[in-house]
């Protein structure tokens, strides 16, 4: 596989640009969105984990570079394997700018988590957070709040065994519980986001 | 954490760092290539996330956790998402209120009927007469409310935004009309902070949860009308010269198909016919207002002129105009809202986003 070469931070992902890049997970757009996101949600969880302290910003310039790619005329046969080539590519140029060796997860220095002080706008996100997921949970079908209700509350004994006599009860596995509370829970991330967008949105104009 | 299977073990190594740099790269690979994996990945994270929260993590594991999490923004983010989560599902569990009228879940049918049962005749009575209050109170309801939608559709017809009723709560205000499926939770239009809720006198502790169920019903009851309302919100703010075509940014799953993120999603039923769209803008307008309704091609399908200004029902400066549903199908839709400086340039105040979905009409069976 050609994995592309360093780019600089300049191009800008077009709309022609980013139909192609869709086209090239599924011809259905729909499908091809949501596999998409998933992409996405993947190159998140990939600079996290490697230490990115700017992971978001980095998952970018890995979409950017795909579909760079992709507009030029490279064929490309499996995506997601191409991506991760380029992602790893793009995390590596990043260690090297920063001025350290590419570090290993096992040999990753211990971070020192800044004390901040929460200000006024901080303060004012939190709140608007805690509401939405209040809200939130309470726009689930009653089904799925009770299971992840039950999944997550505090209570006495064992969590473990509970959440097990929770998977008996709703005959699965333990595993397909924790699988079942994910989702509900991705749902739930979705709502609170959206909420959280459309009430700032709503707040900065009250301003 | 109880990991049973040798992949989830696999996911707790990689996240707490244990994995050596070979296998991590193979681990990586591995959920790249397979959504199930990636999936059972996030899972399992959560569930670290969970333990940690809880105070469960120990010793090594409790400092390798936070070497990875407590280093980032995002992490710390994730980690106060877990508590928040174990608040909110604890005081749930407690809430008496949190469970919907006559929805008993099959985990409680058990526990309800020995309580009715296992008591004298007296509370099976009461409980039945209880029963009959309510469902005279909600056939009370449903009566008025069908009423009133009448009379608003009416209203709405004729380019009138109905005024809502403060103790109506079925009212369209800011809801985004959408039939929710079974698992997914409502998209929320607004939730009230807490602070403005304790300024109008209501539980701080609690957004209006009384909503969340009539907001349900509004919801997919709205979107089965022959008429539905949409508030919209703009995404840029106003802007001298026209935007060139909406390109995708970086903070969006991107433009062209329903997956948008951020876009007001309205479903449309086979029997929905007219739409009411509110757009809610921010400065004062002085020439003569239009809107237009563009398809991601750029393909104008609607345009109005000489809107009438107004206010929302929030108080918020609005123009609302109805068009029929007809000229929509499964797409995205830029909504524009613009004006005309004093030698007629067109100015764009703002623009708004929409993605609407359609549901085929109920197939009907046929005689045998």
């Amino acid at each position: 596989m050609n994995v592309p070469t360093p780019l600089k931070r300049e191009w800008i992902l077009t709309s022609d640009a980013f139909d192609r890049l869709l086209s090239a997970f599924d011809s259905d757009r729909d499908t091809a969105g949501q596999k998409y996101e998933i992409l996405r949600r993947k190159l998140a969880e990939f600079f996290a984990a490697r230490g990115s302290s700017a992971a978001l910003d980095d998952v970018d310039e890995t979409i950017n570079r795909v579909a760079r790619r992709l507009v030029e005329g490279e064929e490309i046969q499996d995506i997601n394997a191409y991506f991760y080539a380029v992602a790893r590519l793009v995390w590596l140029e990043e260690t090297r700018t920063r001025g350290r060796e590419a570090t290993p997860l096992e040999l990753a220095p211990t971070p020192i988590a800044p004390e901040s002080a929460a200000s006024e706008d901080q303060r004012r996100t939190r709140e608007l957070r805690l509401s939405c997921l209040d809200s939130c949970l309470y726009g689930l079908s009653p089904a799925n709040r009770q299971l992840i209700v039950e999944y997550y509350r505090e209570e006495k004994g064992n969590k473990i065994e509970l959440r097990k006599q929770q998977a008996a009860r709703l005959n699965t596995t333990l595993n397909g519980l924790r699988l079942r509370a994910s989702r509900i829970r991705s749902e739930l991330s979705k709502c609170v986001h959206l909420c959280v967008e459309r009430n700032q949105n709503d707040m900065d104009r009250a301003i | 954490m109880d990991l049973n299977s040798d992949y989830e073990v696999q996911c707790e190594k990689y996240l707490l760092g244990e994995l050596s740099e070979p296998d991590s790269q193979q681990f990586e690979a591995a959920y790249f290539a397979d959504d199930s994996r990636f999936e059972r990945f996030v899972a399992v994270k959560e569930d670290l996330l969970d333990a940690y929260a809880r105070g469960l993590l120990t010793g090594e594991k409790r400092q390798q956790f936070e070497k990875r999490f407590l280093a980032s923004a995002a992490g710390r983010q994730e980690i106060e998402d877990a508590r928040q989560l174990i608040q909110f599902t604890t005081a749930a569990s407690h809430d008496p209120g949190a469970q919907t009228v006559g929805a008993v879940l099959p985990s409680e049918r058990h526990s309800l009927w020995s309580w009715l049962t296992g008591r004298s005749v007296l509370i099976p009575a009461g409980a039945l007469a209880t029963l009959f209050v309510l469902a005279f109170v909600s056939w009370m309801l449903l009566r008025n409310r069908t009423n009133t939608n009448q009379k608003d559709n009416a209203q709405a017809n004729q380019g009138v935004v109905p005024s809502p009723r403060k103790d109506d709560l079925t009212a369209p205000r800011t809801v985004t009309a959408q039939a929710t499926p079974e698992d997914s939770p409502v998209q929320r239009g607004r939730v009230e902070s807490p602070s403005s809720l304790a300024s109008r006198g209501q539980n701080t502790k609690r957004s209006p949860r009384v909503n969340s169920g009539d907001s349900e019903k509004l919801a997919s009851r709205t979107a089965d009308e022959e008429s539905v309302a949409l508030v919209l919100y703009p995404y840029t703010s106003r802007s001298i010269t026209p935007l060139p075509t909406p390109t995708p940014s970086t903070n969006q799953s991107g433009l062209g198909f329903s997956a948008l993120t951020s876009a007001p999603r309205l479903t449309l039923h086979s029997r929905t016919q007219s739409v009411q769209l509110s757009l809610i803008y921010r400065y004062a307008l002085e020439g003569p207002v239009e809107a237009s309704v563009s398809d991601m091609n750029g393909k104008e399908i609607l345009r109005r002129r000489n809107l009438n200004t107004g206010q929302s029902s929030e108080g918020k400066q609005s123009v609302t105009f109805a068009f029929p549903t007809s000229l929509l199908k499964r797409n995205d839709y830029i909504v524009r809202l613009s004006t005309r400086t004093k030698d007629g340039t067109p100015e764009t105040i703002a623009e708004y986003s929409l993605s609407v979905e359609r549901k085929p009409p109920p197939r009907t069976r046929s005689k045998p």
